[in-house]
């Protein structure tokens, strides 16, 4: 083993890891068995020689809408996918409102993911395209708008394409010449914008189921370029074309891998809007309890959760997790996604990242699949082409919240009739997904997408490991080679481990580094979900790893690790908290007969929120109910542990 | 409220009840910009109607405006608007603060008007997304405010609730805000060049007045008509200092 001492060292080391005399059997990577047979020989001069596990996290956005998504459009958005790729890429932009843009980095990656239906089509409409004026209603409405009626317009155009009474002949919608057409341009866009080993421009779209108001949307993603994704177009939700049901896109999605031969996935957007539906027990559709082909269809297509969005995090939730002092977390928890239907607690369950890992486990026992075996990304859902998420470059969540010195003080929903309004204010910076790929290219992301090898941020680039074992101790926590020890001896986020060995307990290796132009680190935790031999899910949140000399209280909790902000300059100080934070872990309350999960979750100190960013820019006061401060984070993918039978 | 609305309250709870019934928009974000469809209303009468992406693709890049009107406020050059504070408006004070300044914005008008032939115009506060009217009456410009929108035809002026005050003030020019962006022109270039040449010291102070001369002569003697964008489909024009559409 080397030996190394445990120092401050810089962000490659953890990513990179240091050599050492450690067989790679379990070395994550494509292996000739001549390469591995070379591996046995015995280790070379560079520790990176023969390696091929991912080496650093790539960053990038899963859920990003164009003006080409209605709504985008709509609320004024006129920036299009190469505008997008361009800003992703790092390039300064002029966003919708005309004020400059560009990312603090630029992102590894992006899916423009507009909406499926009516892809294009008020953009079309809006430059008062010949084909769409051609029909005697799109004429109406467009003169309308012309002669001054915009708003009348507007919603005519809204609720007739809401009542399923939008002219056949001009729906945007799969089989007709303009909706292949935007699809084409969505496609090309992508083929322009991706450079293998550089920057990665999937093709993708967001399917947009909206049953009762409840947002059960999914963004699609696509392994394939051009030559495959062109063959079809989006599926959408309208009748007969479409459907809301999940299990028909389950359906599409596979007849797109059976005409194609390609690849698809499909990532469920964040919950918290569902009003109980993105995780059912019942189905809403069928009110039936859920079966066996669910499970299998959804635990094969739906591989990965968009856990943290703007519109709220969806991590875990007071009412669910109420020893959780970390749970109310830019909770979103009023209605539906129109808010046409309040939020009750009963709801919250079936929502929630946690509360879902520990039901699926239920489910696993009771239908032999687990549903919600899901990996955890953060995206943005951003409808500005703006990809993003850092508090300090809030571009909001549409055009007409781009900065401004209102922003904050205006309704983002309201629903008066039900008491219900979400401020702008509530609209969150969040977040990206992290993917441990080997390579950034469209194959790569995607295979470690379908592996799970992936965690959610609500912003900062932290550079987050979790490996799951039996063996892991703490000589592995004092090498700089947690990744060679993570793959070597265990699996990584996203995995599986199996029953455990006679007398061991599961291990955890979690390692974190800092965001160089974001906070220190506060703590690492690690939150386990398991099934009691009763079938009753608990959860339990372990501190594993943290700053300073802290110790946990009587009760168990660990203190705040403090707090450096100066909302009036919107600032804080890296004079708390730690750069890095590494150990191994055991569950000390481990029982091998019990199902389990467990995932990471990674804490940054405080730091301004973007409506201190905005106070400060704009010289406002703000009220006290406005979120001025907050403690970032990541969260990893679960690993989970299945007994023996 | 204004003249001319129509128990938008009223409307707006019936159209509501109809979205929520057929509970089919795409997003909140749609929702709201479709609750613009109250004839007269304006963000006054219901912040939620304060729609204002349909004006991006009418008038394109018209939200610039924003942008510029950020930057400003930013910089202390403007300040908030009324429509910005928050707290309840029980008796419709920042509608009446807003309708007084353009009333004011109106009055400066007709009294720099040179002739009868002065095109109409139609102007939006962009915030609240409250529309006006300066046209020719009998007796001279007047002003008609808490419209449904511009009349086909206007010129019309895309600007802030704090740049028509300012300008009501007698603290900026209409020229000044133009240069700054806070206020953007979309109509024949004819129109824009007129209304330029007759209207660019609008808010000055006696010492004001020579700066917003020359702002007034520079922009239609710069710029052609093919750089502000017209094109036989989309004869709307934009008129925005160092901007190449």
């Amino acid at each position: 083993m080397i030996r190394k001492p445990l120092t401050i060292a810089s962000l490659a080391v953890l990513t990179t890891c240091l050599g050492t005399m450690i067989v790679r059997a379990q070395d994550a990577g494509t292996y000739t068995t001549e390469e591995a047979g070379q591996a046995f020989k015995g280790r070379p001069y560079s520790p990176y020689a023969g390696r091929n596990f991912p080496a650093r996290p790539l960053f990038g956005d899963t859920h990003l809408h164009t003006a080409l998504s209605f709504d985008a459009g709509a609320a004024g958005a006129r920036l299009g996918p190469r505008d997008a790729y361009r800003f992703a890429k790092g390039e300064e932009v002029v966003s919708s409102t005309g004020q400059p843009a560009k990312l603090s980095r630029p992102l590894d990656f992006l899916v423009v993911a507009d909406h499926s239906d009516n892809m294009g089509w008020f953009t079309d409409f809006m430059a008062g395209k010949p084909e769409i004026l051609r029909n005697a209603q799109a004429r109406e409405w467009y003169d309308m708008i012309q002669s001054g009626r915009a708003g009348e317009a507007a919603w005519a155009i809204v609720v007739t394409f809401s009542q399923g009474k939008f002219p056949p002949d001009i729906i945007y919608q799969p089989g007709n010449p303009a909706y292949r057409s935007v699809w084409q341009s969505i496609i090309s866009a992508a083929e322009e914008a991706n450079d293998p080993g550089r920057f990665t421009a999937f093709i993708g779209y967001e399917w947009t189921s909206l049953s009762k108001g409840n947002n059960l949307h999914r963004n699609v993603i696509f392994r394939d370029g051009g030559e495959k994704a062109g063959l079809i177009e989006p599926y959408t939700t309208q009748p007969p074309i479409g459907s809301n049901n999940p299990r028909d896109l389950w359906k599409w999605l596979k007849n797109y891998e059976d005409k194609t031969g390609g690849d698809v996935l499909a990532i469920a957007h964040n919950g918290n809007l569902s009003n109980g539906t993105m995780f059912p027990i019942i189905e809403s559709f069928t009110g039936k309890e859920i079966d066996r082909d669910y499970a299998e269809q959804r635990a094969r297509w739906e591989v990965l959760y968009e856990t943290t969005q703007m519109k709220g995090d969806g991590e875990s939730h007071p009412f669910l997790s109420p020893n959780d002092e970390f749970a109310n977390f830019e909770t979103w928890d009023k209605g539906n996604l129109d808010l046409s239907a309040k939020k009750t607690p009963d709801m919250l369950e079936f929502e929630y990242t946690r509360s879902a890992l520990k039901n699926g486990l239920k489910l696993e026992a009771k239908l032999g699949t687990n549903p919600y075996k899901f990996g955890l990304v953060g995206s943005t859902d951003s409808h500005t082409s703006l990809a993003t998420a850092d508090d300090d470059n809030f571009f909001g969540k549409i055009s007409t919240a781009e900065p401004s010195p209102e922003r904050w003080s205006h309704p983002f929903m309201t629903n008066p009739k039900l008491g219900l309004k979400i401020m702008g204010w509530e609209t969150t910076a969040s977040g990206y997904a992290a993917v441990w790929a080997q390579e950034n290219t469209r194959a790569s992301i995607f295979d470690a997408m379908k592996r799970r090898e992936t965690y959610a941020t609500t912003g900062p680039r932290m550079v987050v490991r979790f490996f799951g074992g039996f063996d892991f101790d703490d000589a592995d926590a004092n090498t700089r080679s947690p990744a060679i020890a993570g793959y070597t001896k265990g699996v990584p986020m996203g995995g599986d481990l199996g029953p455990a060995p006679k007398g061991k307990a599961p291990t955890f290796l979690v390692a974190a580094l800092k965001d160089p132009i974001s906070a220190n680190l506060d703590r690492y935790q690690v939150v386990k979900g398991w099934l009691d031999s009763t079938g009753e899910a608990h959860e339990q949140v372990y501190d594993v790893a943290w700053s300073g000399d802290r110790k946990a209280g009587a009760d168990g909790k660990l203190p705040p690790v403090g707090d450096t902000v100066d909302v009036a300059n919107a600032s804080w100080t890296n004079t708390i908290g730690a750069p890095e934070l590494i150990a191994a872990w055991t569950d000390p309350d481990f029982d091998p007969a019990q199902r389990a999960f467990y995932y990471g979750r990674v804490l940054e100190i405080p730091t301004p929120r973007w409506t201190a960013y905005d106070a400060k820019y704009y010289g406002l006061k703000m009220g006290p109910e406005v979120t001025m401060k907050m403690q970032e984070r990541a969260y990893t993918s679960p690993i989970w542990y299945t007994p023996a039978k | 409220m204004g003249p001319g609305t129509n128990s938008p309250r009223g409307r707006f709870s019936r159209s509501r009840k109809l979205a929520c019934a057929i509970a089919a928009a795409f997003t909140a974000s749609l929702m709201a910009a479709a609750a613009v469809s109250e004839g007269r209303a304006c963000g006054y009468d219901n912040p939620q109607t304060a729609s204002q992406g349909f004006l991006n693709w009418l008038y394109p890049d018209s939200l610039y405006v924003i942008g510029a009107i950020s930057r400003e406020v930013a910089a202390g050059r403007l300040p908030l608007a009324n429509f910005d504070q928050t707290g309840p408006d029980l008796f419709g004070r920042r509608f009446r603060l807003t309708a007084t300044a353009l009333e004011q914005f109106g009055k400066m008008l007709r009294a720099a008007s040179s002739g009868p032939t002065q095109p109409s115009v139609s102007l939006v506060v962009v915030e609240p997304m409250l529309w006006a009217r300066f046209d020719q009456g009998p007796d001279g410009m007047r002003t008609t405010v808490h419209l449904s929108g511009a009349q086909p035809g206007d010129l019309v002026l895309v600007a802030g609730e704090a740049v028509i005050t300012e300008i009501a003030a007698r603290r900026l020019t209409f020229g000044q805000a133009t240069e700054r962006g806070v206020v953007r022109l979309y109509g024949a270039t004819s129109q824009i060049a007129q209304f330029l040449l007759s209207y660019s010291h609008v808010g000055a102070s006696d010492g004001a007045f020579k700066i917003s001369r020359k702002a007034m002569q520079s922009h239609p003697l710069r710029i052609t008509s093919a750089e502000l964008g017209c094109t036989p489909d989309h004869p709307e024009i934009s008129f925005h200092d160092g901007e190449n559409p």
